[in-house]
């Protein structure tokens, strides 16, 4: 086993758990096709530690009649070697075979969660409405990794994921803003989240006890795009990088916690709300990265503040003298707040490197923003215009 | 980064460390390999060009993947054993076996029809 002399068969000089962690990788569908290679083949598929239903399209009783059979047959044909790993993606373009097929999904998820699942990325989908999120996910004490987009969040009344390091959630809805809060009490070690256009049906606020129950001390990395129901900061207090849509998520009775380790920073949908820019700013002493935008990410989102003006802070926030290096505003339009944000930050960042400006159209205020003192030598100022499409529209 | 050198000098007594047997490498494959440590360990790459060098790392007849499987395998270094294992995944995915078996020069094919 020490080198490989020559290029013959090669791949059969591999052991049998190497081969099996490589057919781990591909789609489910592949790797039993792999059984027709040569005699060693024929049984390793067996032995795969995952199971992944990859790109699969159902519109057609036919094709769903063969799906549900292949996926069953492959459960009942595995040996015992457990499943660490599995990708569901499938799409019911039929509703009628979404509600048919969907309960087998069940089925299959609930006996994986139970032996061992260490990744699970699902992304299960119907037209015409949201499927449910099997809820035994939500009680996998071996799950590291979580990935789900595309469903229903509700049914579930309590969350313990002892392992879980890595949750993506993406384009989902919650009852309400405690169901979320919900789930992330049941990760305790949660180390990265991703929340992408998480929907709450209901727009009531968090109470003071339930934004005090939920502490991720071992997060570091949290983005919250998309997503705006009432979210406790001081829950993300440990975090190095964030991005969240400030203004939504905060209400004026919470507590913004000292931001010890944040380096890098988005902050969304600030809709001119300056005071609490300024207040986010104090918190975060060591801030080195920062892009603000006064909507969402793609510039949607209600801009209704601005008249608001914006007013130099008593003292200079310690990140913007000392640590800032990078600032992007986004979706500038040059109303009299922004401007004055970024004279100020140019006027009062001592070791910025770069200050971006985008903006839609050519920005008539360039000139006077180029002219502005800047007290770091070594500040650049890009101005990046882009056009939209023409279709596309930005909600005021 | 590696379990079984670290396995080793948590085993042997520190005085008779001299040198820990790795004889299963190939020198070629072993200074890849540290190549590879060296560059994960250091904190001075960002995630994304970490992502870009661990591509350029890969990208190496298949061939040499296979040493390097061999030899994380052996050393037991978790995240190098992904990384190969996923390329000599992606050179698998989407071929039909026929494709496959011409890839890597397997021979012994099976002819029969059904799939299990």
């Amino acid at each position: 086993m020490s080198s490989i002399a020559n290029d013959h068969d090669v791949i059969n000089s591999l052991p049998d758990t190497v081969l099996c962690h490589i057919l781990s990788f591909i789609p489910t569908t592949e790797a039993v096709a792999t059984s027709v290679l040569s005699k060693r083949w024929t049984h390793l598929w067996r032995s795969v530690p995952s199971l992944n239903i990859c790109d699969v399209n159902l519109d057609d009783l036919e094709d769903y009649c063969r799906f549900n059979d292949f996926v069953y047959s492959v459960l009942l044909a595995r040996n015992n070697t457990s499943i660490k790993s599995s990708i569901f993606n499938i799409w019911y373009d039929d509703p009628h075979l979404g509600r048919l097929g969907f309960p087998n999904v069940i089925k299959w998820i609930n006996s994986i969660v139970q032996r061992g699942l260490e990744r699970l990325e699902m992304c299960v989908g119907m037209v015409e409405d949201n499927l449910q999120l099997p809820i035994s996910i939500l009680s996998c004490r071996t799950l590291v990794v979580l990935d789900v987009s595309g469903f229903t969040v509700k049914g579930f009344s309590s969350v313990r994921l002892p392992s879980l390091k890595i949750l993506r959630v993406q384009d989902s809805i919650f009852l309400n803003a405690r169901d979320l809060l919900l789930l992330l009490t049941g990760c305790p070690i949660l180390e990265d989240l991703y929340a992408c256009n998480l929907q709450s049906q209901s727009e009531d606020s968090l109470s003071y006890q339930e934004c005090e129950s939920l502490s991720l001390s071992k997060l570091i990395k949290a983005q919250m795009p998309h997503t705006f129901c009432h979210f406790p900061l001081k829950a993300l207090r440990n975090v190095n990088e964030l991005c969240i849509e400030i203004n939504k998520v905060y209400r004026s009775f919470d507590e913004i916690p000292t931001f010890h380790n944040l380096t890098k920073s988005k902050l969304h949908s600030i809709n001119y709300n300056w005071n609490l820019l300024v207040q986010v700013l104090n918190h975060c002493p060591n801030l080195q990265h920062i892009e603000l935008s006064q909507g969402t990410d793609y510039g949607g989102g209600k801009r209704d503040n601005d008249q608001e003006n914006w007013v130099d802070p008593i003292s200079v926030p310690q990140c913007i003298s000392l640590h800032l290096k990078t600032c992007t505003l986004w979706y500038f339009r040059g109303q009299q707040g922004e401007l004055q944000l970024a004279k100020y930050i140019l006027n009062h960042a001592r070791v910025l490197q770069t200050m971006k400006i985008c903006c839609r159209d050519s920005l008539k205020k360039e000139r006077e923003l180029s002219l502005c003192s800047k007290v770091s030598p070594t500040c650049e100022l890009i101005f990046h215009v882009f056009r939209f499409h023409k279709e596309e529209s930005l909600s005021d | 980064m590696s379990k079984t050198v670290k396995d080793a000098i948590e085993t042997i007594p520190t005085d008779e460390i001299n040198s820990i047997s790795l004889s299963l490498v190939r020198s070629e494959i072993l200074t890849k390999v540290i190549e590879y440590c060296k560059k994960h360990n250091s904190a001075q790459m960002s995630d994304v060009d970490l992502m870009d060098w661990d591509v350029e790392f890969a990208n190496v007849h298949y061939t040499t993947l296979f040493d390097l499987v061999l030899s994380a395998n052996y050393m037991n270094i978790n995240c190098l054993l992904d990384l190969v294992c996923g390329k000599i995944a992606d050179m698998i995915k989407g071929k039909t076996p026929g494709e496959i078996a011409k890839l890597f020069d397997i021979k012994d094919v099976s002819t029969y029809e059904e799939d299990n």
